[in-house]
């Protein structure tokens, strides 16, 4: 076991580089979700008045 | 040579004398530059405890950590007088085409940092104990550097400028892509000190002017959008 | 009438977008599982190398070579989106061009994290000056360069124009650098010019299984680029669609 570490942890980093990446995608998505949500309330309201 | 030619070097020129001119009045930039690279070589100095021993290898980067840092220091400063004053607008008024814009402050930065290098260049050879007989290739290598470092340096100062970081700001964009002008530089510098044969290290000329040639026209052709608006 | 835009736009993207990214990206998924299991299971251990530690982290090899390979061609795409969004002045080419030098960020960072766990067992030392390392690393910097660049810019047009004349720039540095390092010096394995490798240090002969596994991951990890490129694009466009109407709704 203690000869794979190196590959057990090569693999790791470029799995975490890769979905690190990913996440930050979604985590921008969801903002940009809320903005619209937000945009659209505020339409919303607008044409109420 | 035709007559538009010599219009449009006039007209570079110019810009070339106006720089000159302010710079005389002032002697601001040249001096900072100067003592600022005298700064340099004395902290290498006492960091690597530079002596007879290894002198020979370390002296080339010494010289061009000096040069080049020094040129940062102009660079960065090369058109925050056009962009805080509005000399940038005035420029781009006057009916000149915006090529001659970037040669002129171009030609201007290469005369301030080469005056810079050639006179720290004999200091150099003072406290680091070289023969004088080298000055003349040193200086013809150091020409060749400065005009590549001025020309990329040119484009992106005129973008560092802009931005909020502005100082901050060039030496990150600069670094990475002179890399390989310093290296070419500093293996030239130790090939003059060694007293080595210019043949053997000709690749490494080939380098200096290849890096001079595709950066000035590169810059030259994208200049035109840094300055547009 | 902007409710209008935002959820025509909305359903728009659901109806033709989200069939086709979902059977992409699952797709994409499926494929890179593949090349997992392939380069850790499939491939034959690399015969001339002696330890069993040394054979292992060889493995890395089939991910760490694709990934520099993709952050080569996002450099290089990029600098070509930058080239059109001049001339064309186009909102879309930039966003590629950004999207680009993103994704090949996250690619680079895998090579510069991967690179010294196999140095380490191989050469036994984190870190060398080897061209290739070097010039990563000067990748690495010059696209951390373009991203602070276009953080330090407020206005969005001269952001867009400023970081295309970066990213031609550096795409002009990266072959010069190349040269100027290798000349330098070099330990760094030639895997690629197969044949030669015994003279440098953990290079390893390439036979037809250990090639075409290699192979396989390069092609996965180009369809891993363009689809994480499709999703970055999107996100982009959609999120300076959304300030252009936050401008639009707030200031008006």
């Amino acid at each position: 076991m203690n000869e794979m570490i190196y590959l057990f942890a090569g693999y790791a980093v470029i799995w975490l580089a890769a979905f690190v990446f990913i996440f930050s995608m979604v985590s921008r998505q969801q903002s940009l979700q809320k903005d619209v949500e937000m945009l659209e309330q505020l339409t919303q309201q607008k044409q109420d008045v | 040579m035709s007559q538009n030619l010599r219009r449009y070097i006039r007209k570079i020129f110019a810009i070339v004398g106006k720089d000159v001119a302010t710079e005389i009045r002032t002697k601001e930039m040249v001096s900072a530059m100067f003592v600022f690279s005298l700064l340099i070589i004395f902290i290498f100095n006492f960091t690597f405890d530079l002596r007879a021993g290894n002198v020979q290898t370390l002296a080339p980067g010494v010289l061009w950590v000096a040069i080049t840092f020094a040129g940062m220091l102009g660079l960065s400063r090369s058109f925050v007088l056009e962009h805080d004053k509005g000399v940038l607008e005035g420029l781009l008024l006057a009916p000149v085409d915006r090529s001659t814009i970037y040669f002129g402050k171009m030609i201007g930065n290469i005369i301030f940092i080469s005056m810079v290098a050639i006179v720290v260049l004999p200091v150099f050879m003072i406290v680091f104990n070289q023969p004088f007989t080298h000055v003349p290739r040193l200086g013809g290598i150091i020409v060749l550097g400065v005009i590549g470092l001025s020309g990329v340096g040119t484009l992106f100062s005129a973008m560092a400028v802009h931005t909020r970081a502005r100082e901050v700001l060039l030496p990150i964009m600069l670094f990475p892509v002179i890399i390989p002008l310093i290296l070419a530089a500093i293996r030239l510098t130790a090939a003059v000190l060694d007293g080595m044969l210019f043949a053997d290290m000709s690749h490494w000329l080939t380098i200096l002017v290849a890096f001079d040639v595709i950066f000035i026209a590169i810059s030259y052709m994208l200049f035109e959008y840094v300055v547009e608006e | 009438m902007t409710t209008k835009i935002l959820s025509s736009q909305q359903t728009k993207t659901e109806v033709n977008g989200i069939s086709f990214s979902a059977v992409f990206t699952i797709f994409t998924g499926f494929i890179m599982l593949t090349a997992l299991y392939l380069a850790l299971i499939w491939a034959p251990d690399a015969v001339n190398l002696l330890t069993p530690t040394e054979r292992y982290a060889q493995r890395i090899f089939y991910f760490h070579v694709p990934a520099a390979w993709v952050g080569f061609l996002a450099f290089l795409a990029s600098a070509l989106f930058s080239v059109i969004y001049l001339i064309k002045r186009q909102q879309k080419w930039d966003a590629m061009a950004l999207s680009s030098v993103e994704v090949g960020l996250a690619f680079f960072t895998m090579v510069m994290l991967s690179g010294p766990i196999w140095a380490k067992p191989t050469w036994n030392v984190w870190w060398t000056w080897d061209p290739r390392l070097t010039i990563s690393t000067i990748c690495w910097l010059l696209y951390i360069g373009y991203i602070m660049l276009r953080g330090a810019i407020d206005n969005p047009e001269r952001e867009a124009r400023f970081a295309a004349v970066f990213a031609i720039v550096s795409s002009f540095s990266i072959p010069l650098n190349w040269l100027a390092i290798r000349w330098w010096r070099t330990i760094h394995p030639a895997i690629v010019a197969a044949g030669s490798n015994d003279g440098s240090e953990g290079g390893f002969g390439m036979s037809p299984d250990i090639r075409n596994t290699l192979i396989f991951c390069v092609v996965a990890f180009t369809i891993f680029y363009i689809n994480l490129m499709y999703h970055r694009v999107k996100l982009e466009l959609m999120k300076r669609r959304v300030e252009l109407l936050k401008q639009d709704i707030l200031y008006q």
